[in-house]
């Protein structure tokens, strides 16, 4: 009989549960973005409500974590793997979060149009997404490599953060009635931002679970 | 022979403390050993630091035993039986040619996973035993001494109204405190423990695992468990045997216990500790 076939299938689940959730809070980035651009009220909503999903995923997620580390008691790459999961869980959740406040901004704007057609916040969405993908790819392939690449792509997200934040700041100043929408747009580029971040923190937990090192990829002030 | 309370009371200050010295080191340098025609173990190195616990974990048959038992010159008690290699207490090879192996033994004890009390004695004298026959030193009574082995190791309240009683009358945990004590009285430097607790139940495990935990500062102390678990608790380094294709046990990785249980280096250990064989 193979030794120890319940814990291999039990952390397969938990690993297969975690990319799960990463592919919903991917879509729910993409749809926040999405009904950003066209002001969709509607698919605003469903992300809000859809984040309640994200969170309960999450936190079964957690408590299979937990019932394995106080079951199995595991040990090295098996105890990395298990920790990993507990961290880009977290991770994931608060990504979630951006994408619903997002959201909540465009049920802000109600019949409001946009301050501006949007040009650099959308590419910050992709390219934080783009590193999303690519750190749970480097997760499925213990790929540390990949993860160090994709968390240096952290600063392009920043420096278009930049730049959006001072066109908008721009506006601000040339016209102070478009404060309340150039904030609204400050949040959301704030929020991708973030999210990017928190890429990088799963990068940090990939590099760990390769090497046992815990090695900080985002050196800025959090 | 001692009977009733010995002279120092129990609920006062202790009058006499377990004297706090210097521990040695232990370092085993290329150690085979065999049984026989058949070697068990080949070119075991292994360097446990003073005053720190350090376990030795491996599947069944690696040697892990044979090893420690060579640690205090007891594998050659058995018949043609034979070691290569060095064992230094405090620099010393244990092996000399004028050294006497009990006095090694005295120095290096051992506790054996069967609680094995003698017999016949009582629970004092079981403690007494050792020091009657090493002699006490002046100074120093032997009723004193026994409460200071019985006291370190947290079994004074619970014998101390009976210790006219066999040694065999207490609990299995109980009973392995005992020789635990058993092996304090001779005050020895190093303290050898073979699978301690394999054959006590949680709680009794646990009283152990705190026992070792407080006498390291005082002993060098080397301990064989299967129990990895109980590895990653106690001790500050742990280190891994293999048996080879030959059947001959191994050192396969020596680290800091942190370090074997969340990032070994070699693949056998990894596949070990998480049960992948073993």
């Amino acid at each position: 009989m193979p030794v120890r076939e319940t814990f291999d299938r039990d952390l397969r689940h938990l690993q297969d549960d975690m990319l799960f959730l990463a592919s919903l809070v991917d879509q729910a980035v993409s749809g926040a973005m999405d009904a950003l651009r066209y002001l969709d009220q509607t698919k605003a909503r469903q992300i809000i409500l859809r984040d309640a999903e994200i969170n309960t995923k999450r936190f079964a997620i957690e408590e299979q974590a937990v019932t394995l580390l106080a079951t199995q008691q595991p040990a090295a790459g098996d105890l990395r793997t298990i920790l990993a999961v507990l961290t880009i869980t977290g991770e994931l959740e608060r990504m979630g979060d951006y994408a619903a406040g997002t959201a909540r901004i465009v049920v802000m704007h109600g019949d409001q149009e946009l301050l501006k057609p949007l040009v650099d916040l959308p590419r910050m969405a992709d390219l934080a997404r783009s590193m999303l993908r690519r750190a749970i790819d480097a997760y499925v392939n213990r790929d540390a490599t990949l993860a160090k690449t994709v968390a240096s792509e952290d600063d392009l997200v920043d420096t278009l953060h930049d730049q959006v934040y001072r066109e908008l700041l721009t506006y601000m100043i040339q016209d102070p009635r478009t404060i309340d929408r150039a904030t609204w747009l400050m949040w959301v580029a704030h929020n991708v931002e973030r999210i990017a971040d928190r890429v990088t923190n799963i990068c940090e937990r990939v590099i760990f679970l390769v090497s046992g090192r815990i090695e900080e990829m985002n050196t800025k002030a959090d | 022979m001692f009977s009733g309370r010995p002279s120092v009371s129990p609920s006062a200050e202790p009058a006499v403390v377990v004297e706090s010295r210097p521990t040695s080191s232990l370092e085993a340098h290329r150690i085979s050993a065999w049984y026989g025609e058949r070697q068990a173990i080949r070119e075991v190195s292994l360097t446990c630091p003073a005053g720190q616990v350090t376990a030795i974990i491996g599947p069944s048959g690696c040697g892990k035993s044979t090893f420690i038992r060579c640690l205090n010159r007891m594998h050659e008690t058995l018949p043609n039986t034979r070691v290569e290699g060095q064992v230094l207490l405090d620099g010393t090879d244990i092996f000399g040619p004028k050294i006497d192996p009990v006095l090694v033994r005295r120095r290096i004890g051992m506790v054996f996973q069967r609680p094995n009390p003698f017999p016949t004695m009582s629970i004092f004298e079981n403690v007494a035993a050792g020091l009657r026959l090493n002699g006490v030193s002046p100074g120093k009574s032997l009723p004193d001494l026994v409460w200071q082995a019985l006291n370190r190791v947290g079994l004074w309240d619970e014998v101390k109204d009976k210790l006219r009683l066999p040694g065999t009358s207490l609990s299995g945990g109980q009973q392995q405190r005992l020789c635990i004590a058993r092996a304090l009285a001779i005050a020895p430097e190093v303290l050898l423990l073979d699978e301690p607790t394999g054959a006590l139940d949680p709680v009794a495990t646990l009283k152990i695992e705190e026992l070792l935990g407080e006498l390291k500062n005082d002993y060098t102390i080397v301990i064989v468990t299967h129990n990895m678990q109980q590895a990653a608790r106690i001790s500050d380094i742990t280190a891994f045997m293999l048996a080879d294709a030959s059947h001959v046990g191994t050192l396969v990785e020596v680290g800091p216990t942190r370090q074997i249980f969340t990032n070994p280096r070699d693949r056998r250990t990894e596949e070990y500790i998480t049960g992948r064989f073993g």
